[in-house]
């Protein structure tokens, strides 16, 4: 019995898969814009709050997974720590900040990027 | 038979490097910022691959339709 949850649980996910890449990370992308998950200066996604669907938050966890393994890929291909990859990758995204986006910088502090102003990004990633 | 010249100098010996040399304990523990000082370099020497990588896998970095795919200026080396 319990087997035949676990293959049809497995089942639901292999079917999943295939959809959400068709349909995108829609409501990932409807709450990253209005900032209750944003970018973390560690290269991953963070809660500024709860999000109310759960499909955002699966679609969110989702997101840091994959960036995991690209960055622990990538560390290993030239001997740096995935840490120091996330961070590197970190002053990209957060340098393309849209407007209203959120972003969390070493401090801890959520903060959102406002209209007119520079992508906020720390200064060792300017090399300053 | 020892002779006594060469002992004596040599005791004497330690005493004369003692008034040449003086090694003084910092009162102050010295700080070394290294884990900021590597990330920087690798942070400047690696945006380029990651900003790559970042662009190459779209289904981890997923943007609003309509974005420019062009980032801000990346650091000068």
């Amino acid at each position: 019995m319990r087997r035949t949850l676990l293959l049809a649980a497995a089942g639901l996910l292999v079917a999943a898969g295939p959809a959400l890449a068709q349909s995108g990370p829609t409501a990932l992308l409807a709450v990253k814009s209005a900032g209750v998950i944003g970018e973390r200066y560690d290269g991953y996604l963070g809660y500024v709050r709860e999000p109310d669907s759960n499909a955002a938050r699966v679609q969110t966890e989702a997101v840091n997974i994959r960036r995991r393994a690209i960055y622990t890929r990538f560390a290993g291909l030239h001997r740096l720590s995935p840490q120091d990859v996330g961070i590197t990758a970190g002053c990209t995204t957060l340098a393309r900040l849209e407007v209203g986006e959120a972003y969390m910088l070493a401090d801890g502090q959520w903060r959102r990027r406002e209209p007119g102003q520079p992508a906020p990004v720390p200064a060792y990633c300017t090399g300053g | 038979m020892i002779p006594r010249k060469p002992l004596l100098l040599a005791a004497a010996l330690p005493a004369a490097l003692s008034g040449c040399i003086s090694v003084k304990t910092p009162d102050k523990p010295i700080e070394i910022n290294l884990n900021v000082a590597i990330r920087q370099e690798v942070v400047v020497r690696m945006q380029k691959d990651v900003e790559t990588l970042i662009n190459q896998n779209p289904e981890a970095f997923p943007r609003q339709p309509g974005t420019t795919t062009t980032t801000p200026p990346a650091p000068r080396q």
